[in-house]
């Protein structure tokens, strides 16, 4: 007879890598990479550059909760052509996708409110932000390391302990750095690896 | 099984569940890609035109004012990148409409549909050619995989990963010159201990039969037939 | 708390999932109380889930301080999905009884209980 919950068997609730609704990080499981938060009201344009999956996201919601603020992200399609929010700290998503006209308007406004404008971006806005005269700074989010990543996925597995139960699953180093290297600088596919990871872990009990 | 690692699939859709159609010799299934449709083709290829038509007009003017405006590498660079997209694009919409003109599209026919687990059926695909025959000898190759298909949104991107759970390569079949009919035989077995299909609008089991036709002369070409497994086991 | 036990942890698609609900309610008593299967995903996808089948419990069958026994049964579908713990998915089926109170502000209380179907045989 197969157990219920087969994760059970190692002390845990379900698989610790499972994709959440919500973007960005849940709570504790933060991962600090040394980057300062923003000032609030300076007349800057902070870029956080990185490829998909890189935590470009996840870095504006944690900014986001800690200091206040706007947050918007922009589709692709029709739904970008809307005017960005522009307040004391505001955050944009997939900035890259704003039309260039309503990104200088949105810009303009910052330098005359004044406002700090943290973007996520694929594409480099600091053109158009040194022209209507904002000050710009770029933050090129680090690529995936393996400590950085067995910090997070001990977190999670942490996380997904069943009370009074001991955990019987360890990411080893060797582990973390093969799933480093398939995930490239991808966060989102290295969880889907470690999910994998964790469910062939529970198979081979 | 050695398991391969998760494959991203670019918001892959996978292919649609069709009913079969019941007939002598058991149940039959077209491969819907490939099955020619005017108002698909004319859709897809002013897409395309339009496309390149775009990208090679930016980046010819890219190229013109590059002497005097070095903000135009920048677009020759954008533009190159669209442009050898909308190549690779019209490549891709040529050798579909070569393989259309060429042939009808694959057809399978399984003895049992829907299979249950820990049954075996026949299986055998046929592609007519639309006119002559092969004038070179060619090779089928077909295998039957069963994969886990996710889609999720994360952050503000849509993506879409499959997981290979299961595979059964069927036998490489040779194709003789001078037929009308590429024909392929085998029997697959699906697993008494293996998952029933699932579809879910995010979450899906498939089970596919994958027929691989290898002609001289002419790219591979792939059919793709998803099939129907219950949550059944033979006695 | 409302407690649920299944008479069977494994059920194959087809059978008849039976159980019964246990309580001793305090006040107030419940305006509904509903009692329902269904599946889940869960994994790396967007979750999916599928409301199987819903029971209506009849709420003045509960008496404040006296300990009730309702006994529930389902059918399970035979087109059914099974359960499954894959590498990128999961289908997690479970019991659910909810019940709602009176009041605005008052929560309800929900209990679940898990359980696997399995494939029936020829």
């Amino acid at each position: 007879m197969s157990p219920i919950d087969p994760y059970a068997a190692l002390g845990l609730a379900g698989n610790p890598f499972v994709a959440t609704a919500e973007a960005g990080a849940a709570a504790g499981e933060w991962i600090d990479r040394g980057l300062a938060l923003p000032p609030v009201g300076d007349r800057l344009l902070l870029q956080i550059m990185g490829e998909m999956g890189a935590g470009k996201t996840t870095h504006l919601l944690h900014c986001q909760g800690q200091i206040g603020g706007i947050y918007c992200c922009y589709p692709a399609g029709l739904g970008r052509w809307r005017v960005p929010p522009v307040a004391p700290i505001a955050f944009w998503d997939e900035a890259d996708r704003i039309p260039r006209s309503l990104l200088a308007l949105a810009l303009w406004r910052a330098v005359h409110l004044p406002a700090t404008i943290v973007a996520g971006t694929h594409a480099d806005l600091s053109g158009t932000a040194l022209q209507v005269g904002l000050r710009v700074q770029t933050i090129y989010l680090p690529k995936l390391e393996v400590e950085t990543l067995l910090l997070w996925a001990t977190q999670r597995i942490a996380a997904a302990r069943l009370p009074d139960k001991t955990v019987h699953l360890s990411l080893t180093p060797a582990e973390a750095a093969q799933i480093v290297e398939l995930a490239g600088a991808s966060w989102r596919k290295a969880a889907v690896h470690l999910h994998v990871w964790a469910a062939k872990q529970v198979s081979q009990l | 099984m050695v398991q391969p690692q998760p494959q991203s699939v670019a918001y892959r859709q996978i292919p649609k569940l069709e009913q079969p159609q019941r007939i002598a010799e058991g149940f039959l299934l077209t491969d819907l890609e490939q099955v020619w449709s005017w108002r698909k083709s004319i859709y897809r290829s002013l897409f395309v035109v339009i496309w390149n038509i775009i990208a090679f007009v930016y980046l010819v003017s890219g190229v013109r004012n590059v002497a005097t405006d070095r903000g135009a590498i920048i677009t020759i660079v954008i533009s190159g990148l669209l442009a050898l997209g909308g190549l690779m694009m019209l490549a891709k919409l040529i050798i579909q409409i070569l393989l259309a003109s060429r042939f009808f599209p694959g057809e399978l026919v399984v003895s049992r549909f829907p299979l249950r687990l820990g049954e075996a059926s026949q299986v055998r695909y046929r592609r007519r050619l639309r006119r002559g025959q092969t004038q070179k000898p060619a090779q089928i190759s077909a295998q039957l995989v069963c994969y886990e298909w996710i889609r999720c949104q994360q952050g503000t991107d849509v993506q879409a990963f499959t997981q290979k759970i299961w595979e059964q390569a069927l036998p490489v079949q040779a194709v003789p010159v001078g037929i009308s009919k590429l024909e392929y035989e085998g029997q697959i077995q699906i697993p008494r201990q293996g998952t029933p299909s699932f579809e879910a609008n995010d979450n899906c089991i498939c089970w596919e039969l994958q027929v691989a036709v290898d002609l001289p002369g002419l790219l591979i070409d792939a059919s793709t037939f998803r099939l129907r497994v219950v949550p059944e086991v033979v006695a | 708390m409302i407690d649920i036990q299944l008479s069977q942890t494994e059920v194959r698609v087809g059978d008849v999932l039976s159980g019964r609900l246990i309580w001793t309610p305090a006040r107030p008593l419940p305006k509904q109380a509903t009692v329902a299967i269904g599946w889940r995903t869960e994994g790396r996808g967007t979750v999916n889930s599928q409301k199987v089948q819903e029971l209506q419990i009849d709420c003045d069958r509960f008496a404040t301080g006296i300990t009730t026994t309702i006994p529930v049964q389902f059918q399970i579908p035979t087109s059914a999905p099974v359960s499954y713990d894959g590498l990128l998915l999961r289908i997690i089926w479970e019991a659910t009884v909810v019940l709602a109170f009176p009041g605005l502000l008052t929560r309800n209380q929900q209990q679940a209980m898990l359980f696997r179907v399995l494939p029936r045989s020829s």
